[in-house]
């Protein structure tokens, strides 16, 4: 099933944040581990990843390096600081409470 | 095919206004488009056919591109041009208000003119300077070392010598070798830090070495203390900076120890240098014991005390000035450029004084800040350069004008009037917000390395 667009959009800078306090990522690689952990649910247009990752970074939520790592390709990778560990922390606070709120709304609505 | 590539890469980038950025994200994007495709032709795709879904699922160029441009747009660092004006407007105000008083030896129609020409001059110097590309500096740091010291020994020996400093003529403008060769040094200096400065004990005594060369040769050829200060603290404040840079991979304990001891060193060679002349000892005893020799060599120390101790807190304080067979001159000597600052407590009054303080600290205070936030390397190495000609000038400047500090030859940034120099200073000055308008741009080109 393919999510609604702009219900991602408010989420993805926190799904972001949490891929990288696992280790630093390049930019593909993030989009395939995300498709990856969400069994091919979170399919975002994956240019539109990288305005949210440069004004992570202008924030200093993020670093960049540039690597080239194993292959010829230079990579840019990116290295979550510890103000952008905050932010991930906040972030998930407010997701729960978002996401309890609404199952609890939504808990007394009768599907069948 | 790849024409598809380079035109999505070009939508992209045609939206965003700030060029210098251009490369480093169509680099990014153009390897994210290239990962795609090689999946797709790895599933069974023709290129041609990988390329165009490659292309599709990366989404619209022009609002990506839009979006970028939201984060790129150059920053212009307001609040460090605003301090630097007002600097600039109390300098040139003082200098107006010194040549007008016929108590002042200065002609006012000479000297506005000689202002205007260089303040027009150091405006084009800096706007220059601030769209200049700060990081082809980098790689011709030692060339551009090197060359300032052939700089210092040619311009030393051709130039023409007033009052102790050596000029060079260029264009009708004459120039002080020193003050163009002493940012020089600095600025090719942080390059070289950075380069070498990186772990390795024996690199930091080339590096030393380099710096002892340039400090021995000025010496040899302006014969100058003050010179000498400000080279030194201007390196080692770089050499600690760099030992502090988080690209920094050896012992810090061991080399921040090691240039101790050199400085140590070469501080017992300057007492030395000082007390090898009797003119330069009768200053030193003089500021260790600042009361001694009112008549001699603590006169001008004497007439400061008058000056700052009799100041009001608005307005002209008579003490400025002494009459002798009935001609009232300004006592104070060289108020116009080193001692502009205790002229200004004298003529102006105290609240102006702590005015001029307040600017200076502030400007410090905003360029520690904007340095901060740079996030190349190189151009975080040359922000702590600047900062520390800039800093070190102005300390040492009003302490000396404050009868802290030896009277030595050292003018106010931006205040004193002294043509090479408000030139110089504010090439710096451009250079320094043409860095921080690109803090946000870390280049592939020389970043390959890993963040701790």
């Amino acid at each position: 099933m393919k999510i609604d667009k702009d219900l991602m959009k408010g989420s993805t800078t926190m799904l972001i944040l949490n891929l990288l306090s696992g280790g630093d990522m390049y930019g593909y690689q993030m989009v395939k581990e995300l498709e990856k952990r969400s069994d091919h649910t979170f399919t975002l247009k994956e240019g539109t990843m990288y305005p949210i990752l440069h004004a992570l970074e202008n924030n200093g939520m993020v670093e960049s390096y540039w690597d080239e790592g194993n292959s010829a390709r230079k990579r840019k990778y990116y290295h979550i600081t510890n103000s952008g560990r905050k932010l991930l922390k906040e972030k998930q606070k407010e997701w729960e409470i978002y996401s309890n709120t609404v199952n609890k709304v939504m808990g007394g609505v009768c599907y069948e | 095919m790849n024409n598809f590539i380079n035109d999505y890469i070009e939508e992209v980038c045609r939206q965003i206004k700030y060029k210098a950025i251009v490369e480093d994200i169509s680099t990014e994007i153009k390897g994210h488009i290239d990962e795609l495709t090689e999946g797709f032709i790895e599933e069974g795709l023709s290129e041609q056919d990988a390329i165009k879904k490659a292309i599709e699922q990366m989404g619209d160029p022009i609002q990506i591109g839009k979006e970028l441009n939201k984060t790129h747009k150059p920053v212009t660092e307001w609040s460090i041009i605003a301090l630097i004006g007002t600097m600039v407007l109390i300098g040139g105000f003082s200098l107006f208000s010194i040549a007008k008083d016929p108590a002042s030896l200065l002609n006012l129609s000479h000297i506005g003119r000689s202002y205007i020409i260089h303040l027009v001059l150091g405006l084009g110097v800096a706007s220059a300077c601030y769209f200049f590309d700060y990081t082809k500096l980098e790689k011709y740091s030692l060339k551009m070392f090197i060359g300032t010291i052939a700089f210092l020994l040619i311009g030393s020996g051709i130039g023409r010598s007033i009052a102790g400093t050596q000029y060079v003529v260029i264009g009708g403008v004459s120039f002080a070798v020193i003050s163009v060769a002493l940012p020089l040094f600095i600025i090719s200096f942080a390059g070289i830090a950075k380069k070498w400065v990186s772990g390795n004990i024996k690199d930091l005594f080339k590096v030393a070495g380099i710096a002892f060369l340039a400090i021995f040769i000025s010496l040899l050829s302006q014969n100058s203390l003050s010179i000498i200060l400000l080279l030194a603290g201007g390196f080692l404040i770089i050499m600690i900076a760099t030992i502090f840079n988080r690209e920094f991979k050896g012992n810090r304990k061991q080399h921040l120890l090691t240039i101790f001891g050199g400085c140590s060193f070469i501080l017992a060679l300057m007492t030395f240098y000082i007390f090898n002349s009797p003119y330069r000892k009768a200053r030193l005893l003089v500021f260790i014991n600042p009361g001694a020799d009112p008549q001699g060599a603590g006169y001008i120390g004497y007439l400061i005390r008058q000056i700052i101790s009799g100041a009001n807190l608005l307005g002209k304080n008579e003490n400025m000035y002494f009459t002798y067979q009935g001609v009232t001159r300004i006592a104070l000597p060289e108020v116009s450029t080193d001692f502009i600052f205790a002229y200004i407590v004298g003529a102006f009054g105290w609240l102006l004084g702590i005015v001029t303080i307040l600017a200076i600290a502030l400007a410090i205070l905003r360029m520690v800040v904007a340095t901060k936030k740079i996030k190349d390397n190189y151009g975080k190495h040359l922000g702590v350069a600047i900062i520390a000609i800039f800093s070190l000038q102005a300390i040492a400047n009003i302490l000396m004008n404050t009868g802290m500090f030896p009277t030595l030859g050292l003018s106010l940034p931006f205040i004193s009037y002294g043509g090479t120099n408000l030139i110089v200073n504010m090439g710096l000055i451009g250079l320094f917000l043409g860095i921080y308008r690109r803090k946000n741009i870390v280049s592939f080109k020389k970043q390959k390395h890993s963040i701790i």
